[in-house]
C-alpha cells in the first residue's frame, strides 16, 4: 500500500482555575471547549485535513494555598472523546488561589512531559495556557506536602525541559507550540521572549479576549499545522 | 511608489496597489510559467511576480506567513498581515527591478532595502488594535525565493531567497535544489516530516537576511521557485521531481503541463501554491519533454513510490547527492556581500 502523510495534533490546554478568575472562568471554559471546534472548522475551510487529535486538560492553583492545586486529565481523543473532554472543562471550579502569583510554571512543566503522540507523519504539540496572574518562581511550594517530585529545579530547567533546535527532551522542537493568554508579568514574559514557538496575548484580569484577537490565534495554530 | 500627498488616500493606494497582485503581466515573461492556486478563494497568501525588459528577467514566489502573521487588518479590507506582506514583496520587488533601467548607470540599491521599505510602508498602515508577543508573532511576514537574469540568453542566474520557498533548477541529471532553507531542519526529507520553524523570513517586525547566490546554469534547464505549498505535502524530493516529470510526459504543451501540475499538486497540497518556471535554452516542448524522458525512467525505475518509510528513507540516501549538488555550490558571493 502507498504511503501518505498523516497529521496528528496534540494539544495540552492550562487553565488556572483560582478564584480570581471567577469573573472569566466561564468564557475560558467555553474557548478551551469552542477551541478544538474553532481550529477543526478553520481547517475544514482551509481544505486542511487532520488525521488525529487529542486534548488534554491540567488545571492549576497554588499549592501553598489550595486543597487540589493541580489536576491533570488523560488526552481525549476528538471528536470520539468529546463529551468526556467537555465534562472535564465543565467540571472546572474557580475557588482558592492564596496570594496573587499562582504555580502556573508547574503547570506548564506537566505540559511540556504530556505523552505527546509519535503516531503520524507530521504533529502538532499545542500547549495553552490561560491565566490573569503572575506566577511563582518555580519549586517556591517545594516543601508542601503535595509538591510533586520531579519537577525542574528551577527556571533554567524548565527552560530546557522547552528546549531548542539542538536540544529536546520531552517534546520535539519543531513541533511544539505555546499559545499564552497570560499578564505581561514575570515569567510568563520571559517566557515570551526567550523561548522559541510561543504566540503570547496579554491578558488583563476580568477581560475577555475580542474576537478579532481569538480568530488570529485560531489562525495562527491553523496556519502551522 | 505612492505620490499623493494625503494620507488617507496614500493608505487607499498602497492598498489598492497590492490588491491588484498576483496578476499575470499583460506581456508575460517570455516563456515564463506560472500556477498560482490560493487555498481558499480570494484569501490567497501567495503572491509572484514575472517580469521581463529587454534582456533582463526576474521572477519570483512570495509566501505570506500565516501562521506568524494571522493578524487581521482593517487597512488591508480585513486580509492579514500575511496577506498584505507577499503582495509587498513582490511589488518591491517589481520597483527594484525596474529602477535597474531607469538607473542603469548607477548601482542600484539592493533588493532586500526595496522588501524593508515596502514592509515599513505596511506597517505604517496599521491603526492599532491588539498586540500579540512571542517569536511567532511577526508583523506582515513572507518568505522569498527569485531569480534573476540580466541576460536571458546567457547562462549567469542570481538567486535570492529567505525562508523555506525554494528555488530549483531542473536538467537532464534531476531536480537540484538551488536554495537552502531559512529553517532549523536542513535536510528537505526530514523537514517534510517535521516541519520545522523558520529562522530567517522578511517581516517588519525584525531585520532579515535576504540570501543572494550566483549560478552558472547548464543548458538546456528549467529554472524554478516554488513555494512550499507545492512540495511540502509530498512524502519525498523524488516524489516532488516525479511530479514534474510525468506531468511534463503527459502534456502536449507548456500550458497543458502547468494544468496537470496544478491539479497534481491541488490534490494533496494543505497550502496555497505558487510555481513559476523558466525552460531556459529549449527550442521546444518536445525538445523539452525529450530531454527528461531519459531522467523520468530512470526515476520510475530507481525512485518508484515506496512502501514504507525505512523505503523511502533508504531511496533518500541515494537520491540526496544529486538533488544537493547545486545547493553546495550556490554559496552567497562573498565579494557582493549580504544584503
Amino acid at each position: 500500500m502507498a504511503l501518505k502523510m498523516t497529521y496528528n495534533v496534540d494539544m495540552c490546554f492550562c487553565i488556572d482555575a483560582t478564584g480570581s478568575m471567577g469573573p472569566v472562568i466561564s468564557k475560558v471554559k467555553e474557548n478551551a471547549i469552542s477551541f478544538y471546534q474553532d481550529v477543526t472548522r478553520e481547517m475544514e475551510r482551509k481544505q486542511k485535513s487532520l488525521d488525529h487529535m487529542r486534548v488534554r486538560v491540567i488545571v492549576f492553583r497554588d499549592y501553598v494555598a489550595d486543597e487540589e492545586p493541580m489536576m491533570v486529565s488523560r488526552f481525549f481523543d476528538l471528536p470520539a472523546q468529546a463529551v468526556q473532554f467537555e465534562a472535564c472543562i465543565n467540571s472546572i471550579e474557580a475557588n482558592g488561589g492564596g496570594d496573587e502569583p499562582e504555580d502556573g510554571l508547574e503547570a506548564l512543566a506537566y505540559a511540556i512531559r504530556s505523552d505527546w503522540t509519535k503516531e503520524g507523519t507530521k504533529r502538532r504539540n499545542i500547549i495553552v495556557v490561560w491565566t490573569d496572574a503572575s506566577t511563582h518562581a518555580i519549586g517556591y511550594a517545594k516543601e508542601q506536602p503535595k509538591y510533586p517530585k520531579g519537577m525542574p529545579a528551577d527556571f533554567n530547567e524548565l527552560t530546557k525541559w522547552w528546549g531548542d533546535s539542538q536540544m529536546e527532551p520531552y517534546i520535539k522542537n519543531a513541533a511544539k507550540r505555546l499559545v499564552l493568554f497570560a499578564p505581561d508579568a514575570p515569567y510568563w514574559k520571559q517566557i515570551t521572549s526567550t523561548w522559541n514557538n510561543v504566540i503570547h496575548y496579554p491578558s488583563t484580569a476580568g477581560k475577555g479576549l475580542q474576537e478579532y484577537t481569538y480568530k488570529e490565534i485560531v489562525d495562527a495554530i491553523c496556519n502551522s499545522i | 511608489m505612492i505620490e499623493n500627498n494625503n494620507e488617507t488616500d496614500e493608505k487607499n493606494d498602497f492598498f489598492s496597489m497590492l490588491s491588484k497582485l498576483p496578476g499575470m503581466p499583460e506581456d508575460p515573461a517570455g516563456q515564463m510559467l506560472v500556477i498560482c492556486r490560493p487555498k481558499v478563494e480570494g484569501c490567497g497568501e501567495d503572491c509572484f511576480l514575472a517580469l521581463q525588459k529587454d534582456e533582463r528577467f526576474f521572477c519570483g514566489v512570495f509566501d505570506g506567513c500565516g501562521g506568524s502573521g494571522g493578524k487581521v487588518y482593517p487597512a488591508f479590507g480585513g486580509h492579514t498581515g500575511a496577506w498584505a506582506a507577499s503582495r509587498a514583496a513582490a511589488a518591491s520587488a517589481g520597483e527594484w527591478f525596474l529602477s535597474g533601467f531607469q538607473n542603469k548607470n548607477k548601482e542600484a540599491p539592493e533588493l532586500a532595502s526595496y522588501v524593508r521599505k515596502y514592509l515599513k510602508t505596511c506597517k505604517e498602515q496599521d491603526t492599532g488594535g491588539q498586540v500579540l508577543l512571542g517569536s511567532l508573532s511577526k508583523d506582515f511576514p513572507t518568505t522569498i525565493a527569485a531569480f534573476c537574469m540580466n541576460d536571458t540568453k546567457g547562462n549567469i542566474v542570481d538567486f535570492y531567497w529567505c525562508g523555506d520557498s525554494r528555488c530549483y533548477v531542473l536538467d537532464k541529471d534531476g531536480l537540484h535544489q538551488v536554495t537552502a532553507d531559512d529553517s532549523a531542519v536542513q535536510d528537505a526529507m526530514q523537514n517534510l516530516r517535521e516541519d520545522a520553524a523558520m529562522t530567517n523570513v522578511a517581516s517588519a517586525s525584525q531585520d532579515f537576511i535576504l540570501h543572494r547566490g550566483t549560478k552558472k546554469i547548464r543548458k538546456p534547464a528549467v529554472i524554478l521557485a516554488a513555494t512550499d505549498g507545492c512540495f511540502g505535502y509530498l512524502l519525498s524530493p523524488m516524489e516532488w521531481e516525479r511530479t514534474l516529470l510525468e506531468t511534463m510526459h503527459c502534456a502536449s504543451s507548456e500550458e497543458k503541463w502547468m494544468d496537470l501540475l496544478d491539479e497534481r499538486i491541488g490534490k494533496v497540497s494543505g497550502d496555497d501554491y505558487t510555481l513559476t518556471a523558466w525552460p531556459h535554452g529549449f527550442r521546444s516542448f518536445t525538445e523539452m519533454k525529450q530531454t527528461f524522458e531519459a531522467r523520468l525512467s530512470f526515476l520510475e525505475k530507481n525512485y518508484p513510490a515506496a512502501e514504507s518509510e525505512e523505503e523511502l528513507f533508504r531511496q533518500w540516501e541515494k537520491y540526496r547527492n544529486g538533488y544537493e549538488s547545486m545547493l553546495a555550490e550556490c554559496k552567497e558571493d562573498p565579494e557582493r556581500g549580504w544584503e
